[in-house]
């Protein structure tokens, strides 16, 4: 999901978008810096670092290798606030790995981060309201959306700028679809997790009774 | 045992602070249920990871055979990038020609020009090998037609075979089949150092006790190669921790920067 540095650079329409990645990128991350207040920052912290983990650890999978991002988990979490959390943790993968580089750094967080704002905006109101039972599948459908629709940025930016290459479209979609699969299962178990004994992450209030809380 | 009864504190009904004085917790632990579920899922991949296969895409030439460049083209960690295609340039950028790898990740590039050869593969979703392969001029035969009307200055090679120590003083020939990212490596063998000589222009049939100790080598090579790899991706655990020092130390300091403006609203 990285697009590599240079790749950009050399396409007929890659500066422009370059130019409109890092442009995003900053409002995005301006806009989630301010809504962190200091409750918020060590959640941003821990997410952050566990999509800067989970992200360098690549699986082989046939001709290419992926890695889970945990975005779908972030924007329910966090909101705009993924903004900063996707970007500090893609920082540190360029500087200490070379996964991507400091032109293409824009680009590569729209593509991660946008998708995790959206499904965090449609996601996190039916994560937070509805039955206990019913959270796993809503945190499936976020942890795979989130990856699907980052896929698809890719292969956006690259075909936008002009990189003609065969597999775009249905290809590039199922290229991707066992990475959202599984990102979605693990979304959907940390979201259960979650809902259960920190609702008010998900915009849920406390239930105040001990026997609600027991329940399953 | 303070944290334990703190821990619990935290999740037993009566215990909860109410939504709105959560400032009275302590900083740290609010995040324990989602630090644990991130970390189980991350520890989870970790059991993957001593078969995990990077991003990093790889190009390696592991020997010249008369024209023919062969080479290897493989992710971080030595997983083989399959159908992958393998683009020849000359030092000026100009296309020189392209091959395809097959299933192993092998490809063999038959030179036609004369000239400085670099190679690099590229996906089509974007990957690309970082640094290309180069393949000097001189490790090619003399006989090819070169790009400009200037011939190449026959240059003795620098052989890693033992079996050829009368080659005068060519050992500071630098590596010129360079692979693209590992730690230096020693010269690969050649098949044909002869070839770079001018009095064995193109001579066919070459003993075949060359061809195979070349390609013992060159198996040795590969095989030295992969463990350098392997041990690269050990550091890497150490960088993975570096990482999240990093990030939680940004936190740390956005916690103190915080703390010393005025106390103002909450931001919600």
């Amino acid at each position: 999901m990285h697009i590599y540095e240079g790749v950009l650079s050399a396409a007929p329409y890659g500066r422009e978008i370059l130019a409109v990645g890092w442009g995003a990128t900053a409002v995005g991350t301006a806009l989630g810096l301010r809504r962190i207040d200091a409750e918020q920052i060590p959640r941003v912290a821990v997410l952050s670092a566990a999509f800067f983990v989970v992200s360098s650890i690549h699986l082989p999978l046939g001709v290419t290798a992926e890695h889970l991002t945990l975005t779908g988990l972030m924007g329910v979490i966090l909101g705009w606030a993924a903004f900063p959390a996707v970007l500090a943790g893609l920082v540190l993968q360029a500087a200490l790995f070379g996964l991507g580089g400091p032109i293409v750094l824009g680009v590569n967080t729209l593509i991660m981060a946008a998708p995790a704002v959206a499904c965090g905006m449609i996601f996190r109101g039916p994560l937070g309201r509805a039955p206990r039972s019913a959270v796993p599948v809503w945190g499936f459908f976020a942890g795979a959306a989130a990856v699907a629709l980052a896929g698809l940025g890719n292969g956006l930016c690259l075909f936008l700028a002009g990189k003609q290459f065969a597999w775009f479209g249905a290809a590039m979609a199922a290229a991707h679809l066992p990475l959202a699969i599984a990102e979605g299962l693990v979304t959907a178990s940390v979201m259960a997790l979650v809902r259960q004994v920190r609702p008010d992450l998900l915009g849920a209030l406390r239930p105040a009774s001990c026997t609600e809380l027991s329940d399953g | 045992m303070a944290d334990l009864a703190v821990i619990e504190k935290l999740f037993s009904p009566t215990g909860r602070a109410p939504l709105g004085g959560s400032r009275t917790r302590l900083v740290g632990l609010p995040s324990a249920s989602r630090c644990a579920a991130a970390l189980a899922a991350a520890l989870i991949m970790a059991v993957f990871a001593s078969i995990a296969a990077a991003h990093e895409m790889n190009i390696f030439v592991q020997r010249v055979e008369g024209a023919a460049i062969h080479g290897r083209v493989y992710f971080k960690g030595g997983a083989a990038a399959q159908g992958v295609a393998v683009r020849a340039t000359d030092p000026l950028g100009n296309s020189l020609g392209e091959t395809t790898t097959d299933a192993d990740g092998q490809f063999v590039f038959v030179a036609k020009t004369g000239c400085d050869h670099l190679l690099s593969a590229e996906l089509d979703d974007g990957h690309a090998t970082r640094r290309p392969a180069l393949v000097r001029r001189a490790q090619l035969p003399p006989d090819l037609p070169g790009p400009a009307a200037s011939p190449a200055p026959p240059q003795p090679a620098a052989p890693a075979k033992p079996s050829v120590e009368g080659e005068p003083a060519a050992a500071v020939d630098p590596p010129s089949a360079v692979k693209s990212d590992s730690p230096p490596e020693p010269n690969p063998s050649r098949a044909l150092p002869s070839d770079s000589s001018p009095r064995a222009a193109g001579a066919p049939g070459q003993p075949l006790g060359r061809d195979q100790s070349a390609a013992s080598i060159a198996a040795q090579l590969d095989d030295i190669r992969e463990r350098l790899e392997r041990m690269e991706t050990a550091v890497r655990w150490r960088d993975l921790l570096g990482g999240v020092g990093y990030i939680l130390g940004a936190a740390g300091i956005a916690f103190y920067l915080m703390a010393r403006r005025p106390s103002q609203g909450s931001a919600r």
